[in-house]
């Protein structure tokens, strides 16, 4: 492993794509709080315990996932991928 | 025409244009065609068979049964698609970056390259997808039958073992010919990928259509849909949330740990790239899988009669309202997603099982021979191809052993709970150094026993496999051992029991063994790669086999062993195999010889790391290794030119000593004869001066007085000119304007002319000759030989200290050289003095001896002019010298 010492600050660039990469990192976590989110709402008599709720939420939520992800994947392109893994450790040689 | 005469004719049409597709795709693959092939959208298309028969028919069933919960399965996928930077960009790269073929090939060869590990993955494997092949015929077998009931009886001989048989016959038949073409179990099948893709499409275009026909020509547009979803049975969102959870992350772990999934996401991928595209493409496809389940499901309960089998309402539903054509349509659906299933599954499984399971044991049961002179590609091809229809029979077999019963829909999760096993060591060894081996396995087997005993067994009802009294109270009647309660945990959902025991404890086995145990160095070393695989891979590379691959051996090799060395190894290789150039087939011999021969280079363990890594897989690129070498041969480079430098400089110090010590003796020796020169030419000098003033001052000599003064002056002034001519002959012979003057002699006649010029036999001095060694024919200047002689026996007679003196003259051929040795008995020469003795003006011995100490000194020029030499041979009982002297060819053929 060099001791290089890695620079404190990052070109603009490089600092957008270590920020997309953190949203594709973040990105599932949410997903995930969000379609456990619909358990909250069963049980009970009210309007949002209704199958067809939970179906438009999801199918809802889908969409947005798709676009959220297609976005993010837009502009990760695997072109100049600086900072592998996000760490900033420069491992190619 | 009847509805299924037709069809049989749709079905045997489509399976002729996906044998053309494929057929199509693989030629234009060969002819390096077709960049559509590689097309991200083909591999999100190919990622679809995750959608089986199972989840195109059997989704509306789940939906008809427990409502929105069928949605789990499709959402598991789904966050792991989203995740795609965490896990599978990861298994992506380790996958092309060590030519992964397997899951079973992944798993093994991060640990350690343990086949134990692979063969249980792979028994694992075949376990849990064996019944889900049944699944796919059962489907295809009540899908025909949906159609057969239509009509009076019109199935005629035709059941539904027979169908079975039949699509298992042409499955196997499709893989075989489609999935076997390369030998490389690591390249792309293009013709099966592009035939799935095709297959993708129709399936998803089928659910679609069924799903419009039914909002729209059905129930009457979306908000009566609604309308009709809320008046249902199913329209109360209660699904238990242990299940909503469990079912999402055990459809995502089956996502990725499934055969046939890996199979297209990993070994398949054709560019990492591909994944971007996916990551959202792939999810979108299934949200369109799903966005119509729910509605058929609704309505095919509300139209259909009570007692429909919810998991055909797909076909039954346009079949009940005669859309023969969107039925047919539907079917095909459900047929694609059922072949295409089959084979990558079937291509999955049976790499697995020839590799890990078929291969080692025909090679251990063939032993070494095998390797030798059997073609192993086409016994590996054979392997995969019989592992093909093996894999295909089993499906079959268990389709016909379990009856197609009901209790094959369940099937589907208690498979996917079967993969799920391999989670543990999936990721671990992907982002934990720490897992070791032992602890792969420990996982793997408590996981997969705790499914069997918990899921498996109870799957095909009590008294099947575990008897009643098992199931209900526990073995032995330990009730905390239950099968469906373990550690007492009673009411659950059976399902996400099994689900969370076997992964609880698969992984605590996991990583406590992995804690407690140690890893071996390939372990180790494959541990790094894989959890550093950023490090390690740039994202594109790999070559291909065979050739290359020796090739790749020879760079190596010539950075290592040098490129005369490596060249003649691998030509000489080449020769014994019978071929020609310096590219021999990479047999194991031939590597083990190469691994034995660059240890000697690198030391045994790189060499077999690196030989091992151009050869199994590409663990780090060719141009890693070379930079390895490169290094390796440097250092030894630069330490071997270090060595013989610091050699060279110990001889120049030796030799500057020797001249220094020389130097000093020499200038000793010249003020030595400075004085002596002086003094051997004043006293001649002196007595020439002292007898001459006598001569003219003195009256009155006797004239016999007279005449010896005179003699006097003679003999001094003789003496001063044999000196000077000395001198003068050294000088002509150093600056080499001698003419030699050749002639042709005996040797015996030499050495007499020299005996006696140099005083004859005489005197004290005995000379032993033995004459008939000496009857050798010399062809070169005879006179200036003679010198030497002469000066040699002089010498002797000069110096020779003993009491009786003896001159021993040897004469012997030694191949083309004459050698003369001249032996005394005296005291010798004193080892220190013995390098100077053949340098100008050195005299050695006795002072009192006459002489200028150039007699030696002219030997060594003369023997220098006639191509011998002369040399002093220490070691003998006294002074000895030795001339050596060239035998003309002439003379010595005689």
């Amino acid at each position: 492993m060099s001791r290089r010492t890695k620079p404190v600050f990052v070109g603009k660039e490089t600092y957008r794509r270590r920020r997309l990469i953190d949203a594709a990192r973040l990105l599932p976590l949410l997903a995930v709080a969000l379609m456990a989110l619909p358990l909250l709402w069963s049980g009970g008599d009210n309007a949002a315990g209704l199958t067809t709720n939970v179906m438009i939420y999801l199918f809802g939520l889908w969409a947005v996932l798709l676009i959220c992800v297609a976005g993010i994947s837009y502009y990760l392109k695997s072109d100049a991928e600086p900072s592998e893994d996000g760490d900033g450790v420069d491992g190619r040689r | 025409m009847p509805i299924l005469n037709i069809l049989v004719v749709v079905s045997l049409a489509y399976v002729a244009l996906l044998f053309l597709v494929a057929f199509m795709a693989d030629r234009a693959a060969l002819r390096g065609q077709g960049k559509w092939l590689r097309a991200p959208i083909v591999y999100t298309l190919s990622l679809s068979i995750y959608c089986t028969a199972w989840t195109f028919y059997g989704a509306v069933g789940f939906a008809a049964r427990s409502g929105l919960e069928f949605i789990t399965i499709y959402l598991g996928p789904t966050l792991v698609m989203v995740g795609w930077w965490w896990g599978l960009r990861k298994m992506v790269r380790v996958g092309r970056s060590q030519r992964i073929t397997s899951i079973a090939d992944l798993i093994s060869s991060r640990f350690g390259k343990s086949n134990t590990l692979a063969v249980i993955v792979t028994l694992i494997a075949v376990i849990g997808t064996t019944p889900y092949i049944a699944l796919q015929l059962q489907s295809v077998t009540l899908s025909v039958e949906a159609f057969a009931e239509t009509g009076p009886d019109e199935l005629g001989g035709m059941n539904r073992q027979a169908i079975a048989l039949w699509l298992s016959l042409g499955l196997a038949l499709f893989t075989i010919l489609f999935g076997t073409r390369n030998f490389d179990a690591n390249e792309r099948h293009h013709g099966v990928v592009m035939a799935i893709a095709l297959e993708a499409v129709v399936k998803l275009f089928a659910l679609l259509a069924v799903g419009v026909f039914v909002v729209w020509g059905l129930a009457g547009g979306v908000p009566a849909t609604l309308a009709r979803i809320d008046a249902s049975e199913i329209a109360r969102w209660n699904v238990p949330g242990s299940r909503w959870i469990g079912l999402t992350a055990l459809s995502a772990a089956a996502f990725l740990c499934l055969p046939r999934m890996f199979q297209v996401m990993v070994v398949e991928n054709e560019d990492e790239g591909h994944l971007r595209t996916a990551a959202w493409a792939f999810p979108a496809y299934l949200m369109l899988m799903s966005l119509f389940v729910l509605p058929i499901a609704v309505v095919g309960l509300e139209l259909l009669p009570a007692g429909t089998n919810p998991d055909l309402f797909v076909l039954s539903l346009p079949l009940a309202q005669d859309r023969d054509g969107l039925a047919i349509l539907a079917f095909l659906g459900g047929f694609s997603s059922a072949t295409s299933m089959v084979i990558v599954a079937a291509i999955a499984l049976s790499t697995m099982v020839s590799n890990h399971i078929v291969m080692p044991i025909w090679l251990k049961m063939t032993g070494g021979a095998a390797i030798m002179s059997g073609d192993v590609r086409q016994v590996a091809l054979l392997a995969r191809r019989l592992s093909i229809a093996g894999v295909v029979l089993l499906g079959y077999l268990y389709f016909q052993i379990s009856g197609g019963g009901t209790a094959l829909a369940k099937i589907g999760l208690v498979s996917f709970a079967g993969v799920a096993q391999f989670l543990p060591a999936l990721l671990g060894g992907l982002f934990w150094r720490g897992a070791t081996r032992m602890g792969a396995m420990a996982g793997l087997i408590i996981g997969t026993l705790v499914w069997l005993y918990c899921l498996f067994l109870p799957s095909f009802g009590a008294g099947a496999f575990l008897p009643a009294g098992v199931m209900e109270h526990g073995p032995f009647g330990i009730g905390w051992l239950r099968p469906q309660a373990l550690f007492g945990a009673e009411h659950m959902d059976p399902l996400v029991h099994a689900v969370m025991w076997s992964i609880s404890l698969n992984m605590l086995g996991f990583v406590l063994v992995s804690l407690l145990s140690f890893p071996r160095p390939l372990e180790r070393l494959q541990a790094a790669q894989f959890v550093d695989v950023y490090q390690h891979s740039p994202a594109t590379g790999g070559w291909t086999g065979g050739m290359a691959q020796t090739e790749d051996l020879l760079i190596m090799a010539q950075r290592i062993m040098g490129g005369a060395q490596a060249q003649g190894f691998f030509a000489s290789f080449a020769a014994r195999q019978g071929i020609g150039g310096y590219l021999p087939e990479p047999t194991p011999d031939f590597l083990q010889a190469l691994e034995r021969e660059l240890s000697g280079s690198v030391g045994a363990a790189a060499a077999h790391a690196m030989v091992g890594q151009i050869v199994g897989g590409a663990t780090v690129s060719v141009e890693d290794l070379m930079a390895v070498a490169d290094e390796a041969a440097q250092i030894m480079e630069y330490s071997s030119k270090l060595e013989a430098k610091s050699a060279e400089l110990t001889r120049t110090a030796r030799q500057l000593r020797t001249a220094n010590e020389k130097l000093t003796q020499l200038s000793l020796q010249k003020d030595a004869f400075l004085s002596q020169v002086s003094h051997e030419l004043r006293t001649p000098m002196t007595s020439i001066r002292a007898f001459s003033e006598i001569l003219r001052d003195a009256e009155g000599l006797q004239p016999g007085e007279t005449a010896k003064y005179a003699s006097v002056i003679h003999d001094e002034a003789l003496r001063l000119t044999r000196l000077l001519d000395d001198l003068l002959d050294l000088s002509v012979l150093e600056s080499g304007q001698v003419s030699l003057n050749t002639q042709t002699g005996r040797l015996t006649d030499l050495l007499d002319r020299a005996e006696a010029a140099a005083g004859g036999s005489g005197g004290e001095m005995t000379i032993l000759r033995s004459r008939e060694d000496e009857a050798v024919d010399l062809s070169t200047d005879l006179d200036r030989l003679a010198q030497v002689f002469i000066n040699l026996i002089a010498n002797a007679r000069k110096y020779c200290d003993a009491d009786h003196p003896r001159l021993r003259i040897e004469a012997r051929r030694s191949g083309d050289v004459l050698q003369v040795d001249f032996i005394d008995n005296g005291s010798g020469i004193p080892t220190d003095k013995q390098a100077v003795i053949f340098e100008k003006f050195s005299r050695v011995g006795d002072p009192k001896v006459s002489g200028a100490g150039l007699g030696l000194a002219i030997c060594q020029e003369i023997m220098a002019r006639l191509g011998g030499s002369v040399s002093y041979l220490p070691g003998q009982s006294g002074a000895a010298f030795r001339v050596n002297l060239p035998v003309s060819h002439r003379l010595a053929a005689q």
